[in-house]
């Protein structure tokens, strides 16, 4: 009899199809594996499961009999920001973050907005803030030294185009000039605005202090407090500008985190501020329709050497959520039976099939630690003087995407990317700097578009895929790690609490697709190095890596009973 | 020359002029000299960067790596802009 083990993942699903012929150990034929399609668990993800023994089966000129599944769970993931500034009530102050690398100027300065247009006019009493549309430099710096000639008193000066320096150095390099600002057509004409800029490696000062602010903005004291968001929101900007509106409560606009309704009936706040409950503990999650069997999470990671950027990450309040359900249905197993025409069996446990794949790893034998590092969970398994105790744990490998995804502003797909490939920061089209701060030189130039970027750097064939983020490598790689230990390390660490901790001293075999990505096995190491374990890297059936360890586990197991 | 410097090869007073005005937005040192290929002013640029007219195309070289122009643009003053950036080490912004 042909059979087929099916483990369908959160993003992977592998297919090991084997012989079972009486009296013998099954003989493995394929271990195949493509992307998971539709939710674990779903009748989507039959499509992904019948492509794939399709496929095999075309290869290998017999079908399988039976397809052998483990009783799946699905796990859910997502980032919440629950302060993005766009919810933020900036106090009545509206506030802009030029794109521009070159303001002209320095220091800041207060005025009213008018049009370029506007100062034909007589001159008004209070200072201005003109501001300058798409135009020819020398003709908006002829315009500009007219008034100024004529009485206008210029505070400063916001250009529409790429102008500023050109401007700056025609009418006043004193001036403080913002340009490149995309939305100036939105600036309220009329309103009272303030604007700085700083010297060339600097970031402002005054506007990112909430009290400097409220006066240059002439605030009444008692809206000072309300414009600590719209500081706040200009911290580590070189130049900016702050204009004053209406007047409001200035109070945070603060989303209230969803809850998370424990077993014992009392609730804590999914917050990024609040550490996640032990395994198990929590058994609803506000907006999560389902009974859960665990929930987890986690948020942005903090440098700890950049305060600026810490308290960028942290002000986002951002939270990474995983959840793992009770599931009631069988439709899975339902639209597999359907279409396939052959049995399905649910075989046990995903971490039983785990074990059991793990052992097929030269020299493991039967380990007595078995951990699975997937895209949903991390399962962990202690087997250990004829008792077995498993934990499921919800939050891994799509957990750590969703939190470089947040980071990097990418979405979870190049997300996906970012974490398993180094980064270089192409320094000139022939310099790469790495992670580690060395460089390569490269024969043939870099493209245009990766030049002075963060790139992800494909290691087959070398090529660069430039990403929006400021950050240099050192530090992205700092964060992505961090991201690593914060949700696959910790959650390894609640799993082992749950399981009642893990005996010292024996052999742990890492599987799962986690389990491929050296930077996740260092982290692990780590998090466990107080129990002096040997941790090895499964390498199941001694040819498909940490790969396939429940699909090859699922036929194992289910030729012992058959 | 050893001043730093991005170096244009040309005596077309118009091109001089935006090509001026984009490296002026961007703080960066340019040099005008006579007509010659993008390599050769790029090979006389001490920060190894040239451009230089082409029919109606600007084109940008690299004193290393092959000869062949690395960007080559119709609009003089974004590609002075890139060749500007490029020298400051900034990302380049809208390409050709």
């Amino acid at each position: 009899m042909v059979v087929a083990g099916v483990d369908v993942g959160n993003a992977t699903t592998e297919v090991a199809i084997a012989r079972l012929s009486p009296g013998r150990e099954p003989e493995f034929l394929s271990v195949t594996r493509g992307p998971t399609t539709g939710a674990k668990g779903s009748a989507a993800a039959a499509d992904g499961v019948l492509d794939l023994i399709i496929r095999a089966s075309r290869r290998l000129g017999e079908e399988p009999s039976r397809i052998l599944l483990a009783d799946l769970h699905p796990v859910e993931t997502g980032l919440r920001e629950l302060a993005a500034d766009e919810e933020r009530d900036l106090g009545g102050v509206a506030i802009a973050r030029p794109v521009s690398a070159t303001p002209s100027g320095l220091g800041a300065a207060a005025g009213r907005l008018v049009d370029l247009d506007d100062l034909t006019g007589d001159p008004a009493g209070d200072p201005v803030i003109p501001i300058v549309p798409p135009l020819d430099f020398d003709a908006a710096a002829a315009r500009l030294n007219d008034a100024r000639q004529r009485g206008w008193r210029l505070a400063a000066i916001v250009v529409t185009n790429d102008d500023g320096v050109l401007i700056g150095n025609r009418v006043d390099r004193t001036l403080p000039i913002i340009d490149e600002v995309a939305d100036a057509a939105d600036l309220s004409r009329g309103a009272w605005a303030a604007i700085e800029v700083a010297p060339p490696g600097g970031v402002v000062e005054q506007l990112a202090d909430p009290l400097r602010l409220a006066v240059l903005l002439a605030l009444d004291p008692s809206r000072a407090r309300g414009a600590r968001n719209a500081a706040r929101a200009l911290v580590g900007h070189r130049a900016a500008i702050a204009v004053r509106g209406e007047a409001s409560s200035g109070a945070s606009h603060r989303d209230a985190p969803p809850l998370a309704t424990l077993q014992d009936g009392s609730q804590v706040a999914v917050d990024h501020a609040v550490a996640p409950p032990a395994h198990g503990a929590v058994r609803r999650v506000e907006g999560v329709d389902a009974e859960l069997i665990d929930a987890f999470w986690a948020p942005l990671p903090a440098p700890d050497d950049d305060a600026r950027l810490a308290l960028a990450l942290h002000a986002r309040r951002a939270v990474g959520l995983a959840v793992l359900a009770e599931r009631g249905d069988r439709v899975l197993e339902a639209a597999l039976a359907e279409r396939a025409g052959c049995e399905v069996v649910v075989v046990g446990a995903e971490t039983a099939a785990a074990v059991a794949g793990a052992s097929t790893t030269p020299g493991a034998g039967h380990a007595p630690i078995v951990i699975d590092m997937g895209g949903g969970t991390v399962d962990l398994h202690v087997g250990l003087d004829g008792s077995a105790r498993a934990v499921a744990a919800a939050g891994a490998g799509h957990l750590v995407d969703r939190i470089c995804g947040a980071i990097l502003g990418v979405d979870h797909l190049r997300a996906e990317q970012a974490k398993r490939l180094p980064t270089v920061h192409v320094e000139t089209p022939f310099i790469l700097r790495h992670e580690d701060g060395g460089r390569t030189f490269l024969e043939r130039p870099a493209p245009a578009r990766c030049v002075a970027h963060l790139c992800l750097a494909e290691r087959r064939d070398g090529s660069l895929d430039p990403l929006e983020a400021a950050l240099p490598p050192e530090l992205w790689a700092r964060l992505r790690r961090a991201a690593k230990r914060d949700v696959i390390a910790a959650n390894l660490r609640r799993a082992a609490e749950a399981v009642g901790g893990l005996p010292a001293g024996e052999l742990a075999v890492l599987v799962g697709g986690c389990a491929e990505d050296q930077e996740v096995v260092d982290e692990v190491s780590l998090a466990l190095a107080d129990l002096d374990l040997a941790i090895a890297r499964g390498d199941i059936l001694g040819r498909h890596g940490p790969r396939a360890a429940v699909a090859v586990g699922l036929v194992l197991l289910h030729a012992e009973t058959a | 020359m050893s001043a730093p410097a991005v170096v244009l090869a040309t005596d077309d007073a118009e091109l001089v002029r935006l090509v001026r005005a984009a490296f002026e937005e961007e703080a960066v040192p340019l040099a005008v000299v006579a007509p010659a290929p993008a390599r050769a002013a790029a090979v006389r640029s001490p920060l190894g960067i040239g451009l230089a007219a082409r029919g109606d195309r600007l084109e940008l070289a690299l004193a290393t790596g092959p000869d062949e122009p690395w960007l080559v643009d119709d609009d003089p003053r974004r590609l002075g802009r890139i060749a500007a950036r490029l020298a400051a080490r900034r990302p380049l912004g809208e390409l050709p």
